[in-house]
C-alpha cells in the first residue's frame, strides 16, 4: 500500500490539476473578502466563513467537485489502457494494497492543494489588513477538512466509474454526467419537492396567506424538511451533504461554527464518511476480479 | 524444484476461449522458449501466472508456491513475485519518470534499500547503454530504448525466475546481442528464464527447452534436441543429391522429388546418405554433390501449428 501511495503522490503533485484547483479557490476567495472589508469594515470570523461558504455554493464547490471526480475517474482504466498496471502488479504488491495506496496518494494530493489554498487565503487576509484570529484559523481549517471529506468521496465515486468503464475518455464523460446529476439535478428536484411540500403543509395549516415563495423559505420547517430530504434522498451526494452541514453553522441567528454544524447534522457527516467507504469498497470488490489487460 | 507448474488452466475472456486446459512444466535452471502463433494464448498464460489476468480454473505453482488453485492466494503470489522478474509485451512505463526514477520506484516495491537501489540501477542502465539517458523522461524514449529499460526493470531484484513476453521486439542487433548475453548470464547463475517469442532463430540459439501453444493448449514441450530428433524420425530427414546422369530411386521406400536435371530431394526417416551412395553407384552414376538439410525450428514449428 505504501508503495503505490508513493507512486501516486509523486505523480499527483506533478500534475497541474491540483495547482489550478488551489489557484481557482483563491481567485474566488480573496476578492470577496476584500469587498467585504471595504464595504462593511472588518469582518468577523462568521463573516469570513460566510464569505467562503457563499463562494462555495457559488462555484468553488462545483469546480472542486468536478476536478475531484474527474481525477478519480481515470485511476483504474487509464493504467490498464497505458499498461503500467501490468508493471506495478508484477511486483510483490497485492491488488487491494495497490488500489488503497493510490487512493491515499490522490487524497493526500487533494488535501495538500486544499490546505495550500487555505493557508494562502489566511496570509492574504492579513496582508490586506484583516486581523486573523485563532478562531478564524480553526474555522477555516475545519471547513477545509469538511471539503476534503467531500472530495475524498468524489474521488472514490470516480474510482467506481473507472472500474466499470474501460475507456478513460468515456469514463471522464460519465463522471461529469454523474456529477451534474448529484450536484445539480437531484438536489434541484429535491428542493423543488420540498418547496411544494412546504407550501402544501402551510396551506393545510392555514396559518398564513401564501402569495410568494419567500414566505415559505423563511418558515422554520422548510430548512428542517430540506435537511431531512437531502439526508434521505441525496445520501450518495457528498456535495449535498456538505451543503446541509453548512446550513447549520448558525444558531439562533448567530454564527456558531463548523463544529456546531457537524454536531447538529451528524448524520450527514457520518454519511460523508460511510458513503466513501461504500464507493471505495465497491471499487475494490470490482478491481480484485478484473483482468488488467 | 520446478520453477513453473501449470495444470489444466482455463481462461475465457467473455466468449473468447483463450486457455483451454493448458499444462506446462518448467524445471529450474532452464531457458524455456514459449512459442505459438498470434492469439494462441501466450500473453494470457504469462499474465495469469502473475495474477494480472484472472483465470477461470486450474492450478499454478511458481517457485514451489501454489499461487492459484481455482482462485488466487494473494499471500503466496506476493511471496513468489518477490523472486520473479517480468517484462511485459508492450513497452509500458511511466512517461513522467526518468530511467533512474523508474528503477528506483521499482526497487522500492521490492523494499531494496535506497543505496543498493541506486547501485543496482547504475549497473543495469550501464549494461544496456542507457546510463547516458538516465535523466531524460521515458516519455521521450524510442521504442527500443523503452524495451531495454523494460528488460532491466525486470532484473532489479536479481530474480530466480525471469518471465519475458516477446522480449526481442523492437531491439536492434546490438540490443539483441545484449539481451542474449543477459539470458546466458542468468543461465550460468542457475536462474530460470521463461520467454515467449516469434523469432525462432533466436529461440533456437538461446533456449534449451521449448513449449508450443496452439489455441490455448500445449501442443509440444521438450528439449530442442529431442524435438529435432523426433521430427527427423517422422520423415523430416532431407537429403539433396546431384548426379551426373538420371538415377531411379523406386524401391527404396523414400519420398523422392526431382528438382531440375539430375537433382533429387530425398526425404527419409534417418540418415540414409550411405545408401544413397550405394543406389547411385549401382546404377553406374556418380554423385556430384550431396547435402543434408537439418530442419530449422521454424520448419518444425510451422508443421506443429498446422
Ligand atoms: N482483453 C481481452 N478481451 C477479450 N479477448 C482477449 C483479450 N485479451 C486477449 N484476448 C483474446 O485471447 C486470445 C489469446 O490472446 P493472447 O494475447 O494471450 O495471445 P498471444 O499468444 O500472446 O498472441 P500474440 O502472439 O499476438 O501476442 C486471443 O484470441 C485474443 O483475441
Ligand atoms: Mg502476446
Amino acid at each position: 500500500m505504501f508503495w503505490s501511495f508513493e507512486l501516486e503522490l509523486t505523480h499527483g503533485l506533478r500534475t497541474k490539476k491540483l495547482w489550478i484547483m488551489t489557484a481557482a479557490m483563491l481567485l474566488i476567495y480573496v476578492p470577496t473578502v476584500y469587498l467585504l472589508k471595504t464595504h462593511m469594515g472588518l469582518p468577523t470570523t462568521g463573516g469570513i466563513i460566510g464569505t467562503i461558504t457563499g463562494s462555495l455554493s457559488s462555484g468553488v464547490l462545483f469546480f472542486l467537485g468536478v476536478v475531484s471526480i474527474v481525477m478519480g475517474s481515470t485511476l483504474i482504466n487509464d493504467d490498464i489502457e497505458k499498461g503500467t498496471v501490468t508493471i506495478s502488479l508484477s511486483k510483490p504488491i497485492t491488488r487491494h494494497g495497490y488500489y488503497l495506496g493510490r487512493y491515499a496518494g490522490q487524497a493526500v494530493s487533494v488535501l495538500i492543494a486544499l490546505l495550500a489554498a487555505s493557508a494562502i487565503f489566511l496570509i492574504a487576509l492579513r496582508a490586506i489588513g484583516i486581523p486573523v484570529t485563532r478562531d478564524a484559523v480553526v474555522q477555516v481549517l475545519l471547513l477545509t477538512l469538511l471539503l476534503f471529506l467531500a472530495m475524498a468521496q468524489l474521488l472514490a465515486l470516480g474510482h467506481l466509474i473507472s472500474a466499470f468503464i474501460r475507456s478513460h475518455l468515456a469514463s471522464i464523460g460519465a463522471a461529469i454526467g454523474v456529477f451534474f446529476l448529484i450536484y445539480l439535478i437531484i438536489p434541484g428536484v429535491i428542493t423543488t419537492v420540498v418547496v411544494i411540500k412546504s407550501i402544501e403543509s402551510s396551506a393545510n395549516a392555514q396559518t398564513q396567506n401564501l402569495t410568494d415563495n419567500t414566505t415559505v423559505i423563511n418558515q422554520p420547517n422548510y430548512a428542517d424538511l430540506l435537511q431531512d430530504y437531502y439526508t434521505k434522498y441525496a445520501f450518495y451526494s457528498p456535495t449535498a451533504q456538505v451543503n446541509v452541514i453548512l446550513m447549520n453553522t448558525n444558531s439562533h441567528g448567530e454564527y456558531a461554527g463548523i463544529a456546531h454544524a457537524v454536531r447538529k447534522s451528524w448524520i450527514n457527516f457520518v454519511l460523508l464518511i460511510v458513503m466513501t467507504a461504500v464507493y471505495s469498497g465497491l471499487t475494490l470488490w470490482r478491481f480484485r476480479r478484473m483482468d488488467l489487460r | 524444484m520446478t520453477a513453473i507448474i501449470i495444470e489444466d488452466l482455463k481462461k475465457m475472456y467473455k466468449d473468447v476461449k483463450a486457455l483451454d486446459g493448458l499444462n506446462l512444466n518448467v524445471p529450474e535452471g532452464r531457458i524455456y522458449g514459449f512459442l505459438g502463433p498470434n492469439g494462441a494464448g501466450k500473453s494470457t498464460t504469462i499474465m495469469s501466472m502473475l495474477g494480472i489476468v484472472r483465470p477461470n480454473s486450474g492450478r499454478i505453482e511458481l517457485l514451489g508456491k501454489e499461487v492459484f488453485n481455482d482462485g488466487f492466494s494473494e499471500g503466496n503470489l506476493v511471496k513468489a513475485k518477490e523472486r520473479i522478474g517480468y517484462m511485459p509485451e508492450h513497452a509500458t512505463l511511466w512517461d513522467f519518470l526518468t530511467p533512474l526514477q523508474t528503477l528506483d520506484i521499482i526497487g522500492l516495491a521490492y523494499r531494496i534499500p535506497k543505496m543498493e537501489r541506486a547501485k543496482r540501477a547504475r549497473e543495469l542502465l550501464e549494461m544496456v547503454d542507457l546510463w547516458e539517458d538516465r535523466n531524460r523522461k521515458v516519455g521521450k524514449f524510442s521504442k527500443g530504448m523503452r524495451q531495454k529499460l523494460l528488460l532491466v526493470q525486470a532484473l532489479i531484484n536479481d530474480p530466480d525466475l525471469l518471465i519475458l513476453d516477446e522480449p526481442m521486439n523492437g531491439l536492434d542487433p546490438k540490443g539483441i546481442a545484449e539481451f542474449k548475453e543477459i539470458i546466458r548470464r542468468q543461465k550460468d547463475e542457475g536462474k530460470t528464464v521463461f520467454f515467449s517469442s516469434h523469432i525462432l532463430a533466436h529461440v533456437e540459439e538461446v533456449c534449451d527447452t521449448v513449449g508450443v501453444i496452439v489455441r490455448g493448449k500445449l501442443r509440444l514441450e521438450d528439449t530442442i534436441d529431442n524435438i529435432k530428433r523426433e521430427f527427423l524420425e517422422r520423415g523430416g530427414y532431407v537429403i539433396l543429391v546431384e548426379t551426373n546422369k538420371p538415377v531411379d530411386f523406386t524401391g527404396t521406400g523414400w519420398k523422392v522429388e526431382t528438382r531440375g536435371e539430375n537433382r533429387y530431394v530425398i526425404r527419409a526417416s534417418s540418415d540414409v546418405r550411405e545408401r544413397v551412395y550405394d543406389v547411385v553407384s549401382s546404377q553406374g552414376a556418380k554423385i556430384l554433390q550431396m547435402k543434408v538439410r537439418t530442419p530449422s525450428l521454424e520448419e518444425i514449428f510451422l508443421k506443429v501449428v498446422e
